[in-house]
């Protein structure tokens, strides 16, 4: 049981707070470059017969469906993140002004101020800031 | 030592194009009918009827070439599924075979016999973070929500190697159709050729024989599109009785002489194409099952979500502390 008090609950919320901004959607990078990679990949078209048209047609749908996993995974876990994110700010707050929130805060500027030249990027603090597939918010 | 083989649409419609001016020589040889004049209006009129007997040629090449595309049309689906494999995972790390675009090996699945999953680290890492919160949420979150966020990526790029190879088979499977229409188009113009030898030449049934090999290969096209995977034979004589009918032969029911044309190695090709297909197939999907057999620990089938990253219940939890007024008490025993 974590005790809910103090510095050291403090930085074990930082710790979550790091897992939200940085582990967790740099981890999910990869899966936004890959749906990125398959953006728009319905418009691919080729010559041919009727068979080959279906061909080509039965490949596109199951690439659109693919890159709506990926997407919705991508979506899924950065909801996981938010999710840290409000549990974390639940229990800073509900400790204001005292050494847990003290702590946490200033664990998590340091780690903002110390990656913000970072390129490419490897701290979102907000949502507004994580990548996407197709850029989309 | 073989003729240079033939798979560019234009250039099987180049030689295509000669076959019934060749076939009218040839029917008026057998025939007896004089040799064409060019300067005598009639033996022009007479070879041009003969030549029109035989446009059919033209044209069943025509239609044969209009079924296949560009097979090079296909390169940017073949490349885009590697790329995005690429960023998933690395088929090396996950221990596939690395190939290139065009399906070459270019190093062999990892030889170590325990791949371990590039992830397992980075996931194992925030498992430790998320330790030493023990309420229930957070334990549903470190056991559930984060071995399949591990998971799901590999898998995903599992089906993007599938939907790589899927594209590559489709561009051998045209590749080879091309050069099966390009090799009956550069035979049968080689036997109707006047330069072929009288003693040696096939009658016109080389024609014929044409339009045999013609619906074959066709016939073998379509049914690699429709997806049966298997050549169906009964399916095929049943065009080439049709084609020999619209041919003005006799109808269906006779005995068809091939002469001339290879059109039982048509066949055997368009099996080579669909073993071929299966052999790659089979050789990746063995890939796939190594992999999971020897990942055990991080892709073992035990999630239901394996492929997609569902939210976890910690999801819902902030959700709902965040809306009530006491929402801390909630968090203290679920997420501490």
């Amino acid at each position: 049981v974590v005790d809910h008090h103090g510095e050291a609950f403090g930085t074990n919320l930082a710790n979550l707070w790091e897992m939200a901004t940085m582990d967790m959607p740099g981890f999910i990078q990869g899966s936004v470059k890959a749906g990125n990679s398959i953006t728009g990949i319905e418009s691919f078209q080729v010559a041919g017969g009727d068979g080959t048209k279906r061909l080509v047609s039965a490949w596109v749908d199951a690439g659109v469906h693919l890159r709506a996993a990926v997407t919705q995974s991508v979506q899924n876990t950065y909801d996981a993140c938010d999710a840290l994110l409000q549990i974390v700010d639940i229990y800073a707050e509900a400790d204001h002004g005292n050494a847990a929130s003290l702590a946490f805060a200033s664990r998590r500027d340091d780690e903002i101020n110390k990656h913000a030249h970072d390129y490419p990027p490897t701290v979102f603090p907000t949502p507004a800031s994580r990548p996407r597939v197709g850029g989309e918010f | 030592m073989g003729e240079k083989a033939v798979s560019d649409p234009a250039e099987i419609m180049s030689l295509a194009r000669d076959l019934p001016r060749f076939a009218a020589e040839r029917f008026g040889v057998e025939n007896h009918v004089a040799p064409e004049i060019d300067s005598d209006p009639g033996s022009k009129s007479e070879y041009d009827l003969l030549r029109s007997r035989f446009d059919w040629i033209v044209d069943a090449f025509a239609k044969a070439v209009a079924l296949a595309p560009d097979p090079t049309q296909f390169d940017p689906l073949i490349e885009v599924m590697r790329t995005g494999e690429g960023f998933l995972t690395d088929g090396v790390d996950l221990g596939l075979a690395k190939v290139d675009i065009n399906g070459n090996v270019l190093a062999d699945a990892a030889s170590t016999k325990n791949p371990k999953d590039p992830f397992y680290g980075q996931i194992s890492a925030m498992q430790t973070t998320v330790g030493v919160w023990s309420g229930d949420a957070a334990k549903a979150f470190k056991s559930d929500f984060l071995p399949t966020l591990a998971t799901a990526p590999a898998n995903q790029s599992l089906v993007f190697r599938g939907l790589n190879l899927a594209a590559l088979a489709a561009k051998t499977v045209y590749e080879q159709y091309l050069l099966d229409l390009g090799d009956l188009v550069t035979k049968a113009r080689a036997k109707l050729h006047p330069s072929f030898g009288l003693c040696h030449s096939p009658n016109l049934d080389v024609v014929l024989g044409l339009a045999v090999g013609i619906s074959k290969v066709a016939v073998g096209l379509a049914t690699l599109e429709e997806g049966a995977g298997v050549f169906e034979i009964a399916a095929g004589t049943l065009e080439i009785i049709n084609v020999a009918h619209e041919a003005g032969k006799e109808e269906g029911g006779e005995k068809i002489q091939i002469d001339g044309v290879d059109a039982e190695s048509i066949i055997d090709g368009t099996n080579e194409i669909l073993n071929r297909i299966v052999t790659l197939l089979g050789q990746h999907e063995q890939d796939i099952i190594n992999i999971i057999k020897n990942n055990d620990d991080e892709l073992e089938v035990k999630h239901p979500t394996l492929f997609l990253v569902q939210p976890p219940t910690a999801v819902a939890l902030a959700n709902k502390a965040s809306k009530d007024g006491k929402s801390v008490n909630d968090l203290w025993n679920q997420f501490d």
